[in-house]
């Protein structure tokens, strides 16, 4: 269970605090990124407690692996091409992690809310954001910790040949905003429901609509898509940073999704006292 | 309302909470979208790629600051497919008008407001579409894979992606930008030409002027031919009454149509002969541009004359008698060889126009070396095989044959020519044996001649080396048949596929090189490790059928250079290179030491290569095998850059004197030779000997290897080939023809068992042209679009162990680090509970 988080923070006149706390005021809040990180802190240790991790970090793995190695069709044998280059590692991990990264945050809030303890954690001296804030940071460092596992990949290649390391520190980089950006969705759809089925759907559509299914769906109404629009697409905004190029204009896009998604979240939970 | 006061005072802050809530996420999203459309205005980025291959380059800005109002303007369609097909499979396209759209904005912050940019668009009526305005700018359109029916046709989209750069009176094109990678390379070589074009278009001034007149009467007589002959056959089936002939027959309407404007044409026509006359004469002979140009307005007048007379005169019913075809079926013939003719002149005009201050780049033909154009001449005079035809109809189809192979490598040349160095904006011309060397090239490249070269070739060579300019020799003393093909020895079955041998080849350019210090050993380099493959065609027998299948050999014949001098333009950037059959280069310690001497040793062999003399076995696994048994000699030198005060190899010795020409008649467009007589030879002789220069300085690059790309040559393939020997029709003469297609198809084949490398070697031969012609700047920039790096020759076991430990070692780490996690919790909680 993640409520391990409420309970280091909880001073203890209101530890045991019901849900008809929610109608009454809360105590004064912590202003300091501190709550922040001890929630992360402690999102990450249940994380890591429950075998979502490992199982979505194994298949990430193997999965990016063997994309890395074969290719889609199975035949792009990544040795035979004899380059040494990370690209297939950045042209795959985004779909892998498009898929993996919604299970991983489907139960950030869903599961909390489904238990009740969500009721607990926001009686306490947390902001609705820094508590989405947390929760964002603790799946952020699962990603990270996904992320130093392909190490192997980049190592195996260094090994062999002397890959561009700036192309590589590049395509890292895109890769953690947009992981970034798709953990902060997936929070946004885990804010919307108890069930943990539906917000692992939900944050999956929603990640496959922004990093593929943007030019289709905007092509089926616009005819020429116009260019502002095309910027929606992860996929452009990706393509710079495995060249090892980081862009402005792409770093602030993934920024700004991610603020939206975390406002969003904040709203969505904020939006449980109007009721 | 009883209900209503208890609830008020908690509904009041809800209600507030709930509009400041809504407010601060639209604040957020209203944020962030104006931050980033803040930020699509600017241009803020971090190359990290070790070589700033995204950056523009010193050079690059330096050319963008050199010219002052350089108007480019931008053609982009406004619908880019997703992909598009190539022989090389599909492209994406994902992102790539940004990339361009970025780097021209690169270009123009570097220019420093030298620069303007229009955006081409479709907005104002009547400009036409961006594909129209992009192909009348001289673009070159592309195609997807998607197709729509219109008006019943299947139509593929036609889009376009490039730019159009003027500078004062000049201007060049960047017909199609689909490669990002070459982007810088490409754009900054437009500028520098731009200036180069400008500063010698004044020198030029009149030719150019002759060639515009020439080219603008040449433009009216077709635009009013075709204008004539366009019929509307709708509207004339309507109007044809009861004549059916004419309302059925569109070209007897065309006829009809070209007669009635007859008077018109001629007024616009006529005029093209006294052109030819008048433009034309003064660009004769001026340069090779302006002859071509008047010998495509010349045959466009032939032409036309043809079409004047067959057509004849305005209101005229009756058909020529003598024509053996009637008008109406001659005619619209007729019109579109005229139109297919106005591209020729248009072509020659562009060329002519683009000429000023092209550097030329020499190809030395005649020796069975690389040599990309076709020949002039016909391979059989066509009077002298009917002769010789006409009482054996075999030996005539044995002649036809011989022709036709004749045909096909000429094509194959002048395609090899037109593809991979004019449309690339190389100007190159070749240089035959005993030919003088125009004062126009600036550079001269001895591509892998396999025949030696005459003494006085070899003294041409010497005089232009020391004329200051480059001269580039690649060296192939090596010939490797890998399962080729070859006539079989009983002439009932069908032609061998299994020739393999290895021979050596009868160049002589380790005795020029000797000359100047540099030795060409004559030993083929071998490797171990750092090796390429080899593509190797397979007849494989499955359930009785025979299937063809290809494979790769790592080849122990084809070393990968991995060391290469950083200090030279030409490998700076070079991060590998398969050099197919390559022997080595060693410089004498005299001429290593001569401080006046540059000497470099630009690629280099690895450590493990081996230098061995043949018998060497060709077949892979043996040759391998061989290899690997053999204690490393290297690393060796495989290609040598030399600059300095050179010796002339003839310097106190009697200079060679020209070879006689030979008196071939009239040339291939039917012009009269001059004959050359002895008086010519022995005045040539006497200016050779005023001219001669006993040392001067020259810049020389030696490469052991041809990259790759063997020559196709007619003296190869056809070999034997004698048209007095062929009057006796025997076994021999079948045998010879099974030569001679063997021949041609083993160039096919050798090209294809390497061509996988061809990609990058192209690369550094266009590097080296670049740098023998003294565009060094490109050099550099061209290599950044090289982003390849190899990954070393690993063995299939090796392989799989390395894929198993990547593909488990991580998820095993995970896997493991999370049950030590689950161990220890399980401890805690034991002693929690104790």
């Amino acid at each position: 269970m993640s409520n391990t988080a409420t309970e280091s923070l909880a001073p203890s006149p209101t530890r045991g605090a019901s849900a008809t706390a929610i109608a009454t005021p809360r105590p004064p809040r912590a202003s300091s990124m501190r709550p922040v990180i001890t929630i992360a802190r402690r999102e990450m240790a249940a994380t890591f407690d429950s075998p979502i991790a490992y199982i979505a970090g194994t298949v990430f793995l193997v999965v990016t692996g063997l994309l890395f190695f074969f290719g889609v069709s199975g035949a792009d044998d990544f040795f035979a091409a004899r380059e040494a280059t990370l690209r297939p590692l950045f042209e795959y991990a985004p779909w892998v992690l498009a898929v993996i990264l919604p299970a991983v945050t489907m139960r950030l809030l869903a599961e909390e809310k489904k238990a009740g303890t969500l009721e607990l954690l926001v009686t306490l001296p947390v902001t609705d954001l820094q508590i989405v804030l947390g929760k964002l940071l603790g799946a952020v460092g699962f990603l990270a910790v996904a992320l130093l596992l392909t190490g192997v990949f980049p190592l195996l290649v260094a090994m062999k040949g002397a890959p561009d390391l700036g192309a590589v520190a590049g395509g890292y980089l895109g890769l953690f905003l947009v992981g970034t950006a798709f953990l902060s969705l997936g929070l946004m759809t885990s804010t919307w429901t108890h069930n943990q089925i539906v917000a692992f759907i939900v944050g999956l559509l929603l990640c496959a609509f922004f990093w593929t299914a943007t030019d289709a769906l905007l092509k089926a109404v616009f005819d020429p898509v116009p260019s502002v629009l095309q910027l929606l697409n992860f996929q452009n905004q990706f393509s710079d940073f495995s060249k090892g190029v980081v862009d402005l204009r792409n770093v602030l896009y993934f920024v700004a999704v991610t603020a939206v998604g975390v406002a969003v979240s904040t709203y969505s939970l904020q939006s449980r006292q109007w009721k | 309302m009883a209900t209503a006061t208890p609830a008020s005072p908690a509904a009041a802050p809800a209600t507030r909470s709930r509009t400041d809530a809504v407010v601060m996420l639209g604040a957020t999203i209203g944020i962030a979208v104006v931050i980033n459309a803040l930020a699509l205005q600017t241009s803020v980025r971090l190359d990290l790629t070790e070589q700033k291959i995204h950056t523009l380059s010193d050079a690059s800005v330096a050319a963008a600051q050199a010219l002052d109002n350089v108007a480019v303007t931008v053609y982009v369609s406004k619908k880019l497919p997703e992909t598009i097909p190539t022989p090389q499979g599909k492209v994406p396209l994902r992102g790539i008008e940004r990339s361009f759209r970025d780097k021209i904005d690169e270009y123009l912050r570097a220019s420093g407001g030298h620069m303007s940019i229009a955006y081409a668009d479709d907005n104002s009526p009547g400009v036409g579409t961006i594909e129209e305005q992009g192909e009348a700018a001289k673009l070159e359109p592309f195609s997807s894979t998607e197709a729509e029916v219109t008006g019943g046709q299947l139509k593929f989209a036609r889009f376009v992606m490039g730019a159009t750069f003027h500078y004062k009176t000049v201007h060049e094109v960047l017909p199609k930008a689909l490669q990002p990678g070459f982007y810088e390379f490409e754009i900054t070589k437009i500028l520098l030409r731009l200036k180069e074009k400008h500063d010698n278009a004044e020198l030029m001034k009149e030719p150019l002027a002759h060639g515009k007149a020439l080219f603008e009467g040449v433009k009216a007589c077709n635009e009013a031919v075709q204008k004539a002959a366009k019929v509307d056959e709708k509207e004339a089936d309507t109007t044809a009454g009861l004549n059916l002939k004419a309302a059925t027959d569109p070209t007897q309407k065309r006829l009809d149509a070209l007669k009635l404007a007859r008077p018109d044409l001629d007024k616009v026509c006529k005029p093209v002969g006294d052109l030819v006359t008048k433009e034309g004469g003064p660009l004769k002979g001026k340069n090779q541009f302006g002859d071509n140009l008047v010998q495509a307005a010349n045959q466009f007048r032939e032409a036309w004359d043809d079409l004047a007379q067959t057509v004849g005169p305005a209101g005229s019913a009756e058909p020529d008698k003598k024509a053996v075809m009637p008008p109406h079926i001659v005619v619209p013939q007729l019109v579109n060889v005229l139109e297919q003719l106005f591209r020729e002149v248009d072509r020659a005009h562009q060329t002519l126009t683009d000429s000023p201050g092209r550097k030329q780049i020499g190809f030395l033909c005649g020796h069975d070396e690389f040599c990309p154009f076709g020949e002039a001449e016909p391979f059989v005079q066509e009077q002298l095989a009917m002769m010789m035809a006409q009482n054996n109809p075999m030996m005539k189809q044995i002649v036809q044959a011989a022709t036709q192979i004749a045909q096909g490598i000429d094509e194959t040349n002048g395609r090899i020519g037109d593809n991979l160095f004019t449309k690339r904006g190389y100007s190159i011309r070749r240089v035959d044996p005993g030919e003088p060397i125009g004062s126009d090239i600036s550079a001269l490249i001895v591509y892998a001649p396999r025949k030696a070269v005459s003494e006085y070739t070899k003294f041409q060579l010497d005089q232009f080396l020391l004329s200051g300019r480059a001269v580039v020799m690649l060296a192939q003393e090596w010939e490797v048949a890998l399962m080729n093909m070859a006539a079989s020895d009983d002439i009932g079955n069908d032609m061998r596929t299994d020739y393999t041998a290895m021979t050596a080849t009868t160049s002589n350019l380790g005795d020029i090189l000797k000359g100047w210090g540099i030795e060409l050993k004559k030993e083929p380099i071998l490797d171990s490790e750092h090796v390429d493959t080899v593509r190797v065609m397979q007849l494989v027998n499955r359930g009785g059928l025979q299937f063809q299948t290809q494979q790769d050999f790592p080849y122990g014949l084809i070393p990968v250079a991995v060391d290469f001098d950083r200090s030279h333009p030409l490998t700076r950037s070079l991060s590998n290179l398969a050099l197919p059959y390559t022997t080595s280069l060693e410089v004498t310690t005299a001429l290593r030491n001569d401080k006046r001497f540059e000497v470099v040793d630009v690629i280099k062999s690895s450590k493990t290569s081996v230098r061995k003399a043949p018998p060497i076995p060709v077949i892979p696994p043996a040759l391998n095998e061989l290899v690997k048994r053999t204690p490393p000699t290297g690393p060796h030198t495989l290609a040598l850059y030399v600059r300095g005060p050179f010796p002339s190899l003839f310097a106190g010795k009697e200079l060679p004197k020209r070879p006689k020409r030979e008196d071939k008649g009239k040339d291939p467009m039917g012009m009269e030779r001059p004959k050359d007589t002895d008086e010519n030879v022995d005045n040539d002789w006497a200016l050779a000997k005023r001219q001669f220069r006993a040392e001067g300085s020259g810049k020389l690059l030696v490469v052991a290897s041809n990259l790759g790309i063997e020559g196709l040559s007619r003296a190869t393939v056809l070999s034997g080939f004698d048209l007095s020997k062929l009057t006796q029709f025997s076994a021999d003469t079948i045998k010879l023809y099974q030569q001679w297609q063997a021949g041609f198809q083993n160039w096919q084949i050798r090209i294809g068992q390497v061509s996988h490398l061809l990609g990058d070697n192209l690369q550094f031969l266009y590097n080296v042209l670049d740098w023998a012609s003294s565009h060094e700047a490109l050099v550099a920039i061209r290599s950044k679009g090289d982003t390849r790096r190899p990954l070393e020759q690993i063995e299939n076991d090796d392989a799989r162990r390395l894929r198993l430990g990547a593909l488990l070692g991580a998820p095993l780490l995970l896997v493991g680090a999370g049950l030590a996690r689950w161990r220890m919790r399980r401890r805690r909680d034991a002693a929690l509970q104790v």
